[in-house]
């Protein structure tokens, strides 16, 4: 058995699991030298009231709502950049006039789209609205990345052989770009759900996660806002396995045309 | 009266170095002929303007299609199996004649595998399998045979014979028994000095 | 000999310790309050302790910045929304207790038309409102229960100036705004008009003050030194009633405290609701108002109603 060089040699899973009680640790002492359980709620308050919302059939409702606004945002990212992606790809002018689109929705601050969204929609489309600015800029670059590092061989190769469209689509160019936009996809989604939430606490929808924090907030409900947090996160974990393990049956699928 | 294949007046520069200078060579209808020298001459370049890929700085180019080839690398999709490669071809509908092909090349018991796992003598056969796959008035190939062994070469050069029933077929190679092997008429190219 | 040095050492000991107990004593008393009607009613104190250590103020523009240091001991008292109080009662175990009331109702209907004159004109319309899961959620919930009203629709905003947006986007909107927001409103588009007082329409149901503002004091100052709360008392009754009958002068001093703006404090002052109650009084209806939030929604006094030791009797 060789030694390892960096000290210890933890396998996988018990590393993960020795990290998350450390951090545990941490924001229990930080709980108690706080004192105050509405200013920094405790670990074991904050699991209680995330039972008790679990009990709670509305907890469900609220968290699906939240959730589908936020794909539907993301699915229309997805289609809107590989749609994009595809111009940019076939003429130099699409790309030159994209870019300063996607420059714009990289650099602009989620809350100033937020407060110009609230203006110009209602907020029962605004989760997915903020999803979807910020959604695509992600995966269109992505793509064009891909696109970019396409192999020119394989290419000319398509184009002396004359392969029709579908067939160059799906044997030679996808299975370039699978990749990037498997990164790009998964990156995005991410973001979606982030910023589609923080988008719901500034324009509370009702019967939202968003509405939900709003509410929690104000009141100084601080265990019941960790315990939504974490609804949060695991919803945006679900969503991204899920998402994973989708691409990858697709690229499977691709390699077994 | 319609313009025969091949290379009128064309003159090529790479860089600072001219690799053709007002070449002239016209190839002969439905055989094949091997258009030889050796490597670093500018052999590939001719095959890349009959293709239409490169053009030339003087002079025309007259070419067939449509057209099919064998490129000086495999250009091989790695991650699909042998007839998956072939399937970019023909669709799913008629793997028949190309599944037939592999198995007289050789690689008709490796149905599933991605060709990434190949050795470069199987990546060549696959190659070779697809160009004769295609539909084509002109077949282009740049030293098909290149890591194959002597036994191989034979055999895919029978097959190559076989399948091509009198299309034009223009060679590129450095070795005259590929040339040989497939009864084409040699052409040597000239060589330009640097300059 | 002996006795003149031992009586000049208990002398210095006497003066270096003397200062000590002075300063203690004369720590201020530590105030926060929020940038709104709650505070307006303290500008008088305000000016009259600038030059004195009585007092020392600290005005926020948001609870979030009062309330933990409310809860770490950095602030003895605070004016604070109605149910924030309760709340923070619950949570930190009866630390903090109720001391008055500043601020009455302000609440109010307002619309661009003339369509809505009494409480049962609400019926079928659209309410664009600021203020959910807080007050005035509660306040409007109750009174549209109260006068038998189910159809209205109520679109909740996080800004007030986002309620407001949407009012004037709708010709036949309705919004329900808090005072002096609604004078603000009013300066820069005088086709508003205060449709409903909810203070007013509650009291025409017979359902008891609406309460806006109150003042809580750490249970340590009160237990440990009552004269000081004592005399803030007496200062804040003197200045809210000042406040209250001079109304140039406030709304000058108002301006100067940068809470709002001085020309729209002269307007919106007699809306504000600015009082003083307390003792008994306030028990009364403080018990009253807080029943009513409880019964729409417990979370919002902090799960449970108040106990008789979060009121302050002198």
């Amino acid at each position: 058995m060789m030694p390892s060089t960096t000290g210890l040699r933890l396998k996988r899973v018990p590393a993960r699991l020795l990290g998350l009680l450390f951090w545990l640790a941490v924001w229990q002492a930080a709980a108690m030298a706080v004192g105050h359980e509405f200013l920094l709620a405790s670990p074991l308050r904050v699991m209680i009231s995330l039972l008790e919302l679990l009990s709670k059939p509305g907890t469900y409702l609220v968290a699906a709502r939240s959730t589908w606004r936020v794909l539907l945002g993301f699915l229309a990212a997805l289609a809107f950049a590989l749609a994009l992606a595809a111009a940019a790809g076939k003429w130099e002018l699409a790309q030159a006039l994209a870019a300063p689109l996607v420059s714009a929705a990289r650099a602009v601050p989620v809350a100033s789209f937020v407060i110009l969204a609230i203006i110009l929609v209602s907020t029962r489309w605004l989760s997915s609205l903020i999803a979807f600015v910020i959604g695509f800029p992600v995966i269109y670059a992505n793509l064009l990345e891909g696109l970019r590092s396409r192999d020119p061989k394989l290419s000319e190769m398509a184009l002396i052989f004359n392969v029709p469209p579908l067939r160059r689509l799906m044997y030679v160019n996808l299975p370039q770009l699978a990749p990037y936009l498997r990164a790009g996809a998964v990156s995005a989604l991410g973001l979606c759900f982030k910023s589609g939430i923080a988008a719901e606490v500034i324009g509370i929808p009702p019967g939202t996660i968003g509405e939900k924090l709003y509410s929690v907030k104000v009141n100084y409900y601080t265990a019941e806002l960790f315990a939504w947090t974490i609804i949060i996160v695991l919803l945006s974990m679900i969503c991204v396995f899920s998402l994973r393990r989708l691409m990858d049956l697709g690229i499977k699928k691709l390699a077994s045309r | 009266m319609s313009a025969q294949l091949g290379f009128y007046h064309v003159t090529k520069r790479f860089g600072g170095h001219t690799v053709f200078l007002n070449f002239t060579l016209t190839l002969p209808a439905g055989r094949a002929s091997c258009l030889m020298g050796p490597s670093g001459s500018g052999k590939t370049t001719l095959l890349r303007m009959l293709m239409g890929l490169e053009r030339p700085d003087a002079g025309k180019i007259h070419t067939i299609r449509p057209q099919s080839a064998v490129f000086q690398e495999d250009r091989l999709l790695e991650h699909l199996s042998a007839p998956g490669n072939l399937r970019m071809l023909t669709g799913r509908s008629r793997q028949e004649r190309g599944l037939r092909l592999l198995d007289r090349l050789g690689l008709g018991d490796l149905p599933d595998q991605p060709v990434r796992s190949f050795s470069g003598g199987m990546k060549r056969r696959v190659a070779i399998a697809r160009a004769l796959l295609a539909d084509y008035e002109l077949l282009l190939l740049d030293e098909p045979f290149k890591g194959l062994d002597a036994s191989a070469r034979e055999q895919a050069a029978r097959i190559i014979l076989d399948e091509n029933a009198g299309h034009t077929l223009v060679l590129v190679t450095h070795d005259k028994a590929e040339a040989d092997l497939l009864g084409a008429q040699v052409f040597e190219l000239p060589i330009i000095s640097a300059e | 000999m002996k006795k003149l040095c031992s009586l000049v050492m208990a002398l210095l000991v006497l003066l270096a310790v003397l200062p000590g107990l002075n300063e203690t004593r004369a720590a201020p008393l530590r105030v926060g309050a929020l940038k709104g009607p709650t505070a307006m009613g303290l500008v008088k104190l305000m000016e009259d302790a600038r030059d004195s250590t009585a007092y020392a103020f600290t005005l926020a523009a948001s609870p979030d910045a009062l309330v933990p240091a409310l809860a770490r001991g950095e602030l003895d008292l605070a004016c604070l929304p109605v149910n924030l109080a309760a709340i923070l009662y619950a949570n930190t175990q009866g630390a903090l207790r109720v001391v008055n009331i500043n601020t009455l109702g302000v609440l109010c209907i307002v619309e661009r038309g003339e369509s809505v004159h009494q409480t049962a004109d609400l019926a079928g319309r659209t309410v664009y409102a600021s203020g959910k899961a807080s007050t005035p959620e509660y306040v409007l919930s109750h009174l549209l229960t109260q006068a038998g009203l189910e159809d209205v629709t109520v679109e909740w905003k996080a800004e007030h100036a986002e309620a407001l947006a949407a009012l004037l986007n709708d010709p036949a909107g309705l919004a329900m705004l808090p005072q002096p927001f609604v004078t603000v409103a009013q300066t820069r588009n005088p086709d508003i008009r205060i449709a409903l007082d909810l203070n007013a329409e509650r009291e025409a149901l017979g359902a008891g003050t609406l309460i806006t503002g109150v003042t809580v004091a750490r249970a340590e100052l009160i237990d440990a030194q009552p004269e000081r709360l004592a005399a803030f008392l007496a200062d804040h009754e003197a200045s809210a009633a000042f406040v209250s009958q001079n109304i140039p002068e406030a709304a000058r001093l108002i301006g100067g405290f940068d809470i709002i703006n001085e020309q729209v404090a002269q307007k919106a002052l007699p809306y504000c609701g600015i009082t003083f109650i307390s003792g008994e009084d306030m028990v009364q209806r403080l018990q009253a108002f807080y029943q009513m939030l409880f019964e729409q929604n417990p979370a919002s006094t902090g799960g449970a109603l108040p106990d008789d030791a979060f009121y302050y009797r002198p």
